[in-house]
């Protein structure tokens, strides 16, 4: 024999836990004074040492003799190719990986499908692998003596020692910064936003252009500028793909190579003290971005 | 419009969320699908929008099968349970998305548009929060802003996905009665799917009690819960006491009590369930007939007196509500033996 009774839960009760009670300050666990300076003081030391430092020796070094000589260093013929040559690049390679990482973040996010783990992995190659052997597999893969080189070159294309070489190994270097900033933003917005575009009736384009990319707009921009920033500081996969031809394949990077290693130093630290600009401009625009993005954030939650 | 399933099967990943599900709602009616989360209700209310494709069966909107219509062609008002408004766009770019993405023959001009716009936010009482965005806007706001955008494209059926559930209790209250008297307004056929058994009887004409992908009773919020088909709805329409019991030539025994089995007018010895709702147990002083029980609790507040009693021969849990007057005459104290009768039981066999 058996008697049971269901009773609904009264939905608006709150549970006791809840509310907020002031936290009483536990002496207990809190670290003494002398440790937290020593981390802090530790933290700062060490930033100051590995980081700050050689920021600013860069650009002491470069302005070792004065402004003129730091001017023409980065205004001769040679070192304005290798600054058009960079923004070629990452003016093909970023736009390029910004429509590959959206597509890749889209069907990651928005659709379930086979093989969907190994193609979040296959993302983060790039990351895992020596730039130096990014580079080489392109050799490998078009060189002269490569599985298509020869083919290619019969047809008169030439990828190896040619900006396309460069723009490749690019590519392949900076894949992942806009799919992996999307990836996580797209799966928290889920798919409710898109569907109730479609059921107001816009069709694909609507959808996407209306919906999709203004939602995810600070985090692309994000992307794009980390994607950037890499583009034209990269060097090992690069200088594999390269040859170094002076005025014609030598981007900024290898281009303070080749001065530095011919004593130039006032012309290599020039040349080095644009791309730290660079850095000092894309964290920057990283931190108005992540403002930004928190500001959306918690007006969103 | 009127809206048809016609037995709708649908499979997730070898789990049969709908199993051939048939189900007919009337020109202009307000019906709800109840059931515990896994009836499958909102799988039935997506696939009526278009926003699943069933695996087999028919949805007809008015006798056409739109089975092969795709979703933004439906012309259907959904209202997703977490509002899913655009984040990014204020009330009235949400509002106005509809109108502002259709075919430039159909699209209407911009000062058509806006005026349409006022007319829903004036029809939603939002009218001064045009430019806010959806952050900026009280639960119960945008799930009215979510309803004027899917209005906006006078849609021929208003589909909406637990409606209330995200809300706190007071605002889902008057958000409810606020829904019915648009709903009666606006004579549009509407589907609501929802958990809440008080909502389905508040809300609808006609509710559809789901379970485990079929549909156990469609009725009249009445029907429902005084004449309940199934032991499911008898249990899921409200608090319930269930006795084991043997049914013969028409009766159940529970006990010493002999209760009504109409239903089963030849069974011999047949194991059965009576169920009995709380408020259809009365206490008698120990020594009238019934089943002899022991007072445990008894529970004061509300608007009601609930009493918590154990039965002397199986020790089991009964729960019984009496009205604050029918209290007054019995001495109600924990420890205080008493006789239990029925006023009403159901008795289904059992298994």
């Amino acid at each position: 024999m058996n008697a049971e009774t269901s009773f609904a839960m009264p939905t608006d009760i709150q549970p006791e836990s809840k509310v907020a009670a002031p936290r009483p300050v536990n002496t207990g666990t809190a670290d003494p004074a002398w440790a937290k300076l020593l981390l802090i003081g530790a933290a700062l030391a060490f930033m100051a040492l590995m980081l700050v430092l050689p920021l600013v020796a860069v650009f002491v070094e470069a302005l070792r003799d004065g402004i003129g000589k730091y001017l023409s260093a980065v205004s001769n013929r040679e070192a304005w190719s290798a600054i058009r040559l960079t923004l070629i690049v990452a003016g093909i390679a970023v736009p390029l990986n910004l429509v590959f990482g959206l597509c890749a973040a889209w069907s990651i996010a928005k659709f379930e499908f086979r093989g969907k783990s190994l193609l979040i992995t296959f993302i983060d190659l790039p990351f895992s692998v020596s730039p130096v052997i990014s580079g080489l597999i392109y050799v490998l893969l078009y060189g002269a003596h490569g599985w298509f080189g020869p083919t290619l070159a019969a047809m008169g294309i030439k990828v190896i020692f040619t900006v396309a070489g460069l723009v490749l190994a690019t590519i392949f270097v900076t894949f992942p910064f806009v799919a992996r900033e999307l990836i996580p933003l797209m799966q928290e917005q889920g798919t409710e936003e898109e569907e109730a575009a479609v059921s107001l009736g816009a069709n694909g384009f609507q959808t996407f252009f209306r919906v999709t990319l203004p939602n995810v707009a600070w985090g692309l921009l994000y992307g794009v500028l980390l994607c950037n920033a890499r583009a034209m500081g990269e060097f090992g996969a690069v200088s594999v793909v390269s040859g170094h031809i002076r005025g014609q394949t030598n981007t900024m990077p290898l281009h303070v190579e080749i001065l530095y290693n011919e004593y130039d130093f006032v012309g290599a630290f020039a040349v080095a003290s644009l791309l730290a600009l660079l850095a000092l401009v894309t964290l920057v625009g990283k931190s108005i971005l992540e403002w930004r993005m928190g500001q959306r954030l918690s007006r969103g939650h | 419009m009127s809206l048809e399933a016609r037995n709708i099967t649908k499979t997730f990943n070898g789990f049969q969320a709908l199993k051939g599900v048939s189900l007919t709602v009337e020109r202009g009616e307000f019906m709800a699908l109840l059931g515990p989360s896994g009836s499958g209700k909102t799988t039935l209310l997506r696939i009526m929008a278009g926003l699943d494709t069933q695996d087999g069966g028919e949805i007809r909107f008015d006798e056409a099968d739109v089975s092969g219509i795709a979703l933004r062609e439906r012309k259907v008002g959904f209202v997703f349970q977490h509002y899913a408004l655009f984040r990014h766009m204020t009330v009235s770019e949400n509002v106005a998305f509809g109108l502002k993405v259709r075919p430039a023959q159909s699209r209407p001009n911009a000062t058509e548009i806006k005026r349409r716009v006022d007319e829903l936010l004036h029809l939603v009482q939002l009218e001064h929060m045009g430019q806010r965005f959806p952050s900026q806007l009280s639960g119960g706001q945008r799930q009215r802003v979510a309803l004027a955008r899917a209005l906006a494209i006078e849609p021929s059926v208003l589909l909406l996905d637990e409606p209330f559930g995200a809300l706190d209790a007071k605002v889902r209250k008057e958000l409810r009665r606020w829904l019915r008297r648009l709903h009666d307004e606006m004579h549009l056929t509407s589907v609501f799917v929802t958990h809440d058994q008080e909502e389905a009887l508040e809300l609808a004409d006609r509710v559809a009690v789901m379970s485990e992908g079929k549909i156990e009773q469609v009725g009249t919020p009445d029907d429902v819960y005084h004449r309940p088909e199934t032991a499911f709805v008898y249990e899921f329409m409200g608090n319930v006491n269930r006795f084991d019991c043997r049914i013969q030539d028409g009766q159940a025994r529970v006990g010493p009590l002999v209760v009504a089995a109409p239903e089963f007018p030849s069974a011999r010895d047949l194991p059965g369930l009576a169920y009995v709702r709380p408020h259809d147990i009365t206490l008698r002083a120990p020594d009238e007939p019934g089943l002899p029980a022991i007072i445990r609790h008894v529970f004061t507040a509300g608007p009601g007196i609930r009493v918590e009693l154990q039965r002397r021969d199986t020790k089991t849990q009964i729960e019984a509500d009496l009205t604050h007057d029918a209290s007054r005459q019995l001495l109600l104290t924990p420890g205080t033996e008493v006789s239990l009768t029925f006023s009403g039981a159901r008795v289904f066999a059992a298994g």
